[in-house]
This record gives structure tokens, sequence and C-alpha cells, in this order.
């Protein structure tokens, strides 16, 4: 006959299984890392928002980091700022990626239709480049002036900051699941439009953001730690490693390096142990 | 009247990048019932696909209407087109996207049984099992995921999903066009069966006249999206009336050996 021979079987999609168990190293960091969060503020041998002893004294016997140029204790305040900037990193983390797959799905699925609905989504996608295009700090800042400093409006701030990259991601997984023929198998096999999003759109077209999730952590405890630096994330002496650093900066520059470097080697240690959770999770590495 | 699918001077638009219009299919007319197998045949690009997504109700026409024994699909409720899909399936072409490759192959056939015949699991499973053992599939595949399974048997799994609904029109979309030969027959050769015992309607749309015309009663060629010959297929095949079906039907003696 002359039509085509042998297709080879084409498999293009990636096959992501997700390995089991979660006795690996690569959670140890992390699992550290909550339990800080969680228990840090009550193991701490120093008020962490106090002046306890003099200022700028070298790390050594009762203050394992040294205190910072107001007198307060550098290790009680490097361990009990983990659960504030943890706290915002996870709440913006799971806010974005969840908010983005929606904004995602929508803007997907009604982006090519006419009428009111597909130019409303056409108008959002717009609006979501527009926005990733602004660097997140500069929205950052002008949210927070906004709103004022707090853990709920930083997380919010955030939020807005990240929401939109979550969104794009999906959006383009969704217009490639829509053309797929499994789709249009399923309304053959009698599934109605909503049942098909929540059931085939959705986990197909998800995992982009899901996979890029602990990337927006990353950002998220970088940005609340730069927003800090830059004096408007949370104020001291709310313990937070940018504000913190902030403080040690100007010490630093004169030889009393330990109170600026203990909280960043915390905020790089964090960064780290967030992306081994993402590999782990996602296995890309 | 009952199962019958009628096109009426249909046209369908598309509008390509910077507006221009092209009509995918223009002015086409077709009856599909119960009582035949059609082919419809024609190159790639001929609106062959376009046809079948509208007689499916997945695509609506631009002008002119398709209607289900006299009910526009386009203007359907919700259970008038469950009682059509219920009726007419669609059995596409076999490739590794024809079934979601998160799901399992059973999850997929339980679909149709739970949507359109409101069966329970059990009694869901009992008949994609029935229909899988008549497709000589073995019923634990099904537990398998898509690309767990050879393209030979995930056309017939998607064969299956159409068939086990027991539909009085089954539409065939380049059903057999990506497998290799010696799969393509047994493949032709159980559909055509199946509609002889069923009583059941084909329709098998394809670029290989070969396959066509081995399958259908009937013959449909389409070029640049227009109907341009049609009739019973030894009359198509021998009788040949329109240019473009004589190049068809040269290609296939060259490669069938049917005497001129
Ligand atoms: N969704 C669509 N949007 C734009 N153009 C389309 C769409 N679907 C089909 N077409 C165009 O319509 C024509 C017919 O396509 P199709 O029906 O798939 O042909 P066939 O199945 O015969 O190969 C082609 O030119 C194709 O590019
Ligand atoms: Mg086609």
């Amino acid at each position: 006959m002359a039509l085509a021979l042998d297709t080879p079987d084409r498999d293009t999609r990636r096959r992501r299984t997700r390995r089991p168990g979660i006795a690996s190293v690569t959670l140890v960091p992390a699992a550290i890392l909550v339990l800080l969060a969680v228990l840090g503020p009550v193991l701490v041998p120093f008020s962490p928002i106090d002046v306890v002893d003099r200022p700028d004294l070298p790390p050594g016997g009762a203050h394992w980091f040294g205190t910072d140029s107001a007198g307060m204790d550098v290790f009680s305040r490097t361990i009990a700022a983990t659960r504030n900037n943890l706290l915002i990193g996870l709440i913006t983390t799971v806010l974005a990626t969840s908010l983005g797959i929606l904004i995602g799905l929508v803007v997907g699925m009604n982006e090519s239709r006419r009428g009111p609905v597909g130019t409303l989504a056409r108008g959002v996608s717009r609006a979501l480049d527009l926005v990733q295009a602004v660097p997140a700090i500069i929205i950052g800042l002008v949210l927070i002036a906004f709103f004022g400093a707090s853990i709920p409006s930083l997380t919010v701030a955030l939020t807005v900051c990240l929401l939109p990259n979550q969104a794009r991601l999906v959006r383009a997984e969704v217009l490639r699941v829509r053309g797929e023929a499994y789709l249009d198998a399923a309304r053959v096999s009698g599934d109605s439009e909503l049942v098909l999003i929540a059931k085939h759109v959705l986990p197909n077209s998800s995992w982009p953001a899901l996979e890029n999730a602990s990337l927006v952590f990353g950002s998220a405890i970088v940005l609340t730690a730069g927003l800090g630096f830059l004096g408007v994330g949370l104020h001291p002496p709310t313990p937070e490693w940018g504000s913190m650093i902030a403080i040690g900066a100007p010490g630093a520059a004169s030889g009393r390096w330990w109170s600026a470097l203990f909280p960043a080697v915390a905020l790089a240690l964090t960064v780290f142990a967030v992306s081994g959770v993402g590999r782990r999770l996602f296995g890309d590495d | 009247m009952s199962a019958t699918i009628q096109f009426t001077d249909v046209r369908r638009v598309f509008r390509g990048r910077g507006g221009a219009e092209h009509a995918a299919v223009d002015g086409v007319d077709l009856l599909v019932d119960s009582s035949t197998r059609l082919g419809i045949v024609g190159e790639s690009g001929s609106g062959k696909s376009t046809v079948v997504r509208m007689m499916l109700g997945l695509d609506h026409p631009t002008a002119g209407s398709v209607e289900f024994d006299g009910v526009p699909l386009a203007s359907m409720s919700a259970p008038a087109l469950r009682a059509f899909r219920r009726q007419v399936q669609l059995v596409a072409q076999d490739t590794s996207s024809s079934f979601d490759p998160r799901r399992t192959l059973r999850d997929a056939l339980r679909k149709p049984c739970h949507n359109l015949l409101e069966l329970d699991t059990a009694a869901a499973d009992a008949a994609i099992d029935r229909t899988l053992e008549a497709l000589s599939l073995d019923p634990a595949l099904a537990a398998r995921k898509p690309h767990q399974v050879s393209g030979g048997q995930r056309q017939r799994f998607s064969i299956a999903r159409a068939l086990v609904v027991e539909p009085t029109v089954i539409v065939c979309d380049e059903a057999v066009s990506a497998l290799d030969v010696s799969v393509q027959g047994s493949v032709l050769n159980l559909l055509k069966e199946h509609c002889e015992n069923h009583d059941a309607g084909l329709v098998f749309v394809s670029h290989g006249l070969p396959a066509t015309a081995f399958i259908s009663e009937e013959l449909v060629v389409m070029y640049q999206g227009r109907v341009v010959e049609r009739g019973p297929v030894g009359r198509v095949l021998f009788e040949t009336e329109h240019p473009y079906t004589q190049t068809l039907v040269d290609a296939y003696r060259v490669t069938e050996g049917v005497p001129s």
C-alpha cells in the first residue's frame, strides 16, 4: 500500500516520574530549616528583639555570633528570623502558584475566543507580560509604600511580583494541551467543558508552575531580604535577615563582619535548601 | 428517522494571521447514517478533519448546517448531545496524544460508559472487558498508561473507546494512517466486521485511497474543501469523473496493480 509505513511510537512528552520516599539527603537541610522556623524562637538563648549586651561584641562565649551595633544577640536574631523569612516565602509561593495556575488556566482557555471574554483574557495576558517586564523589587517597593510593612502586606506584594511568571508558564502549557487529541476524545465520551478542564487540562498544564515553585520560593526569600535591606521590609527590631544585613553593613566595612555575615549565610543556605527540595521533587538536576 | 447526520451546504471559514479568511470546507452536502460505510478521501489539508470535527459537534459551520435527526448540533441541549454521542462515536488518528498521558486506558474507556450509558463502575468494567476481548486485546493492558502499550494496541483501545457504547455510526479520522501496514489490515478488518455484525454505519476518513476503498461502499473525494466526486466505490474507481480523482486512482493502480 502507498500509505505511511511504520511510524515510530513518538512520545515526546517528558516523562516525569516522581521518585518516592523522603529519606534523601537533599531534604535534610530543608527539614532543619522547618524545625528552626517552628522551634527557633523558643530555643534561642537571648531575646531576639531586645538589647541584651554591649554593642559590637565579637563572636565568642556568651554570644556565639556576637552582638550587633545596637547590642542585640546576632545568633538569636538570625535563628528567630527563620520563621519570618520562611513564612513569607512559603505563603507567597503557595499564593503565587495557586493563583498563577488559576489565572493561566482561565486565560489560556479563553484567549482565542471571540467576544468580551476573549478580549478580557487577551488583556490579562498582555498585562501579565507587562508586569513581568517590571523588576519585581520596584513593584514590591511601590506596593509596600501603599500597604505598609507587615508580614501580610509583604506577602501580598511579593505574590503580585511572582504570580505573573507562574501564570505565564501555565498559560503556555494550556495552549499546548488545548490542542491535544485526548480533549476531543473526552468530549466525544461525554465530558462537559468543566469536567474536561478539571480532570485533563489542569493536571496536564500545571506542572511547569509546580516545578518552578522552588524558584519562586527562593525569589520570595531573596526579595523579602532585599526589601528589608532597603529598609522598606519588616522593621527592626523584628528579626529579619535583610534588615539585619543592613544594620551590620556599616560595621562590616570597619572590620565587624559578624553581624552582617551570619544572616547573609542563613539567607544563602535557605535558598540552597529550598532548591534542593525542588530538585528532589522534580528530578531535573 | 434515526441516527442520520446531514450536512447542508456546510462552509467553515478560518481566519488566518493578518485576518485573511480561508475556507477549509466549502459547500459540502453529506448524508450519513447506519446503512452505509462511507469513505472520505482527499489529500492532506483538503478539509477532511474539519468535516469530521463538525460531524461530531466539536466544531460548527460558519454557514450551512449540520443536523442530527433534524436538530442542528450547534444548538443541541446537553442531554440531546449525550444522546447523539451515544449514537455517533469517533476513532481518531493514533497519536500518542489520543489518551491523557496521566490516566490509565481503563479510565479513558470508563468515561463513555459513565457519561453516555450511565453504567456503574462494575458494569462499565464488564462492558469494557467484553469490548477489549472482541478486539483481541488483553483486558489486563487496560491498567496501563497510554505510552506503555504499542501504537497498534493504543489504536485498538481507541476503537474500543468508540465501540464500548455500541454506536450506530462510527467516524474514523485517519484511523490507520499512523500504523504499519500489517497492523492496518487487521484494524480495517476489525472495523469492517464490527459494522457488518452490528449494522453500524461507518465514516472512514483518510488521505490514503487503498484503505478507504477497501473498507467503504460509498466514496466521497474532497479537494480544497469541496466535494469533487462521490458515488459507489466501484464507480469512482473505474469511471472517474474529476481529474483530481484520476490522479488518486492512478497512484492506487500503481501500488495495488488494479487493472485499468
Ligand atoms: N483550527 C484551525 N484554525 C485555522 N485553520 C485551520 C484549523 N483547522 C484546520 N485549518 C485549516 O483548514 C484546512 C483543512 O484542514 P483539515 O481539515 O485538517 O484537513 P485534512 O484533515 O484533510 O488534512 C487546512 O488548510 C488547515 O490549515
Ligand atoms: Mg486530517
